[in-house]
């Protein structure tokens, strides 16, 4: 059976994150909101990310900046559970809006910085969001970025750049699949590791008792 | 919605941390001080307008307009008036006269004066003012929570990177929960803090002690007149004092038998101090060897250059005398002509020898000079050097009575630095005063090396000394179980986040409960420090010799435990991947992990 692909563009909706000058122009509302010349709910604290609150397909607002922003700005904005975010420059990685993003915000809206673009899956779209973070974690779509993005020394990754991936358009259950396979891949991954380095001390103690030494 | 920079259910001074650090940590240190001292002024205004207290006097053009200083210095920036700098300077003028109306309540006079240090490239920008009045205006304050003034001052002074308790080395609001928990203080109990820097620890104490008499003194005029704003702004400001001037010179030092105190606090981990004076000691020493050395030198030079011209001086006068007869072969006229040459030769010489001598003469006295002052250089050397931190810890021990203690702050080289640690150790073995020893981690107090807490006690019956060695996180995190729950609010910008506020209670839990924990703590009986250690020196004071590091038969348990759980969640994982490949229809990639045996305790087989 041969493989579908479409261009990633037509498999989501891609928009750009909070633009630069929004960010800029939300410098005043503070010295507004002091001189009491905006009212009380004419502005909100969001969280703007960056490419470096995503991790391994994962996003962590720790490194997030708050930010005071109008609330139609942050209406427009405003992530939702499922969106995928990728970085717009420099390394490309991709990581999914999910439960735990939303619970370690404490309720703030999230918002995608200048620096990051927003996937956003669709009624219509024909894949499923932690597929599509999966893919865009593999050599394929980094080196599909690499070979398209702009920029000498540091790479910059337009929406047509990124809408540009041909996408495998698979079953649902077949992308769960990989999706599911791909989480568990990276978490045995983790307790590897985490396992070798406790038998790596334990060895360590025991040898040390052998010898004689307090460790 | 809800507006949310304005409190809420959170203390005012924690949305400020949270709001205003960021713009707080941008500032020159002088542009954060003003600030502080401008916030404490207004509250204190706002605090006098609404208790009709006249306790502080407060600059004639306040008085005159009926405005807080801060809304003075605002409307003039709105209306125009005034440039951030020139903001700045207005500023400093009222902060200048606001001190010398209250000078005398602070401690100034005879030689004590105040001056506000070179600030004149400061700025103070509206919108900054306009900030912090917003989130944090005395009268709401005062009628939300009049103990949230001295808060807010102390995060203006000391929130995020640049915190002036790090610049100076003073203890920090974090460190100041670990003394405070050290200070055994019942109501009515007197402690003194002999560098009490913008009063953190001062404030913190009245904070969380009752009725307790709180004396500070600062050698930093400025810092002395912040920690005086901070603690007037405090609920029990009446039971404090803090004065200006070096602890071992003013004020306390000269009254401290009429007010005697339970706890003496010293804070020195500037050791670099004392070791900049020795070495511009010892370049002072090798430069009057030097003079001497020189002098010397031209002296005896100058001793064989008179040789010489006296010789042919001598020489010169011989010929004279030879030429006073009548020479064969020459002509009276000639012979005549012959003689005034020799006398101008003669008269020159004798010139020559004079100047000479005069050189001489000169170059031996400053040959002397040098030689005397090379004496009394090596004299000097021969002195002990000047310790302050041990002067300021036995000044402590002096100003406390029968039973009280002095906690000395210092750095973890004088533990183990001669002669330092000789004279702690004396003072351990002899009058058996030393009581716990703490050595903590870099950092603290915005130092560059290890700091120690010595804490010395009064009235001692020959217990054990407690020596606890914090200086690595992870071994007190494990052994004290700190939990994973910082503060939530503005935590993200703490100054550190090994150095927290739990770490600190941790610790001083230990010191409290005086208890033996494996590679924590330690309790030594004080003969142990007449000993020696194995490669044959002086045993010294660091914790860590002393510490029994026998985790070994419990980590043994521990790493079992550990090594089970991390074995069953790689079978977990195992088997979640196999069954997700099966999914799709994979060969499994490996042989599956055997399923966690169960724990071997130590012991047993």
């Amino acid at each position: 059976m041969t493989t579908r692909f479409q261009p990633l563009k037509s498999v989501l909706n891609l928009r750009a994150g909070v633009p630069s000058r929004d960010l800029k122009a939300a410098d005043i509302i503070p010295i507004l909101k002091s001189m009491d010349a905006l009212a009380d709910d004419a502005s909100a604290q969001a969280l703007v990310l960056s490419p470096a609150s995503i991790n391994a397909g994962n996003i962590r607002p720790a490194a997030a900046s708050p930010v005071l922003l109008t609330p139609s700005l942050i209406a427009r904005h405003l992530l939702l559970k499922g969106d995928v975010i990728v970085s717009a420059r420099g390394e490309f990685v991709a990581g999914l809006m999910d439960e735990t993003t939303t619970g370690l915000a404490n309720g703030s809206p999230i918002l995608a910085g200048p620096l990051c673009h927003v996937l956003s899956i669709q009624e219509w779209s024909p894949a499923l969001p932690e597929f599509i973070v999966w893919l865009l974690g593999t050599e394929y779509a980094k080196q599909h970025m690499a070979a398209a993005a702009r920029g000498s020394s540091i790479s910059l990754y337009s929406l047509d750049t990124i809408g540009s991936l041909p996408v495998p358009i698979l079953p649902l259950e077949q992308q769960k699949a990989i999706a599911e396979a791909s989480k568990a891949g990276r978490a045995l991954r983790e307790s590897r590791i985490a396992l070798a380095e406790a038998e790596s001390e334990t060895n360590n103690s025991e040898l040390c008792r052998i010898a004689g030494i307090n460790a | 919605m809800s507006d949310s920079n304005t409190s809420g259910s959170f203390p005012v001074s924690q949305v400020v941390a949270y709001s205003l650090t960021e713009r707080f940590e941008k500032l020159e240190i002088a542009e954060r001080k003003l600030i502080a001292e401008l916030y404490a002024m207004d509250a204190l205004w706002y605090l006098a307008q609404a208790q009709g207290k006249k306790t502080v006097a407060f600059p004639a053009i306040i008085r005159g307009i009926g405005q807080s200083p801060f809304r003075y210095l605002v409307n003039r920036a709105t209306a125009g008036q005034d440039t951030p700098e020139e903001t700045a300077t207005q500023a400093r003028g009222l902060f200048e006269e606001f001190v010398i109306s209250n000078q005398e309540a602070i401690g100034f006079g005879g030689e004590l004066k105040f001056s506000l240090r070179d600030s004149s490239k400061i700025r103070l920008p509206l919108a900054l003012l306009l900030e912090v009045e917003r989130m944090a205006r005395p009268d709401r304050v005062i009628a939300e929570d009049p103990r949230q003034l001295a808060e807010v001052m102390g995060v203006i002074l000391n929130s995020g990177k640049g915190a002036i308790d790090d610049q100076v080395h003073r203890p920090g609001s974090e460190f100041s929960i670990l003394l405070s928990k050290l200070c055994p203080l019942s109501p009515g109990s007197g402690v003194l803090d002999m560098s009490c820097g913008t009063g953190t620890l001062l404030h913190k104490l009245l904070t969380d002690k009752t009725r307790i008499r709180a004396f500070g003194q600062e050698m930093d005029a400025e810092l002395a007149v912040i920690s005086w704003l901070r603690l007037q702004l405090h609920p029990s400001a009446e039971s404090a004092k803090v004065y200006v001037g070096d602890s071992l010179r003013y004020t306390y030092a000269s009254s401290y038998q009429a007010n005697p105190i339970d706890v003496a606090l010293v804070h020195s981990i500037d050791l670099d101090a004392d070791e900049e004076n020795k070495a511009s000691f010892e370049q002072y020493l090798r430069e009057a060897a030097e003079i001497e050395q020189r002098a010397t030198r031209q002296r005896v030079e100058l001793e064989h250059r008179c040789e010489e011209a006296t010789r042919s001086l001598h020489e010169v006068a011989r010929a004279y005398q030879r030429l006073k007869g009548d020479t064969p072969g020459l002509s009276p006229s000639q012979n005549d002509e012959a003689r005034k040459e020799f006398e101008a030769r003669w008269r020159e010489a004798e010139a020559r020898l004079r100047d000479l001598q005069q050189q001489h003469a000169s170059a031996q006295q400053m040959a002397s000079e040098a030689s005397r002052a090379l004496k009394a250089a090596y004299e000097r050397a021969k002195k002990p050097a000047l310790d302050r931190t041990y002067d300021l810890i036995m000044h402590g021990l002096d100003c406390v009575g029968g039973t009280g203690m002095a906690i000395a702050v210092v750095s973890a080289r004088e533990l183990f630095k001669s002669p330092q640690v000789d004279r702690l150790r004396t003072e351990a073995l002899t009058h058996d005063r030393l009581d716990l020893v703490v050595e903590l981690p870099r950092g603290v107090d915005g130092a560059e090396d290890r700091v120690a807490v010595l804490v010395f006690r009064r009235g001692r019956k020959g217990e054990p000394i407690l020596f606890v060695d914090a200086t690595d996180h992870e071994t007190v995190k494990k052994a004290v179980r700190l939990s994973a729950s910082e503060p939530v609010i503005g935590y993200r910008r703490s100054r550190s986040t090994i150095l927290t506020s739990e770490f600190f209670s941790a610790i001083a839990q230990v010191c409290v409960d005086r208890v033996e924990i494996p590679g924590v703590s330690a309790l030594v009986p004080r003969s142990a420090l007449g000993g020696t250690s194995v490669d044959g020196r002086q045993v010294d004071l660091r914790p860590r010799q002393f510490i029994v590091t026998d985790r070994l038969e419990e980590s043994v348990a521990d790493s079992q435990t550990r090594l089970a759980e991390c074995h069953q969640a790689v079978v977990n994982a195992e088997a979640a991947l196999l069954k997700a490949r099966a999914q799709l229809g994979l060969d499994p990639l490996f042989t599956k992990t055997q399923t966690s045996k169960p724990i071997r305790r130590p012991g047993t087989h």
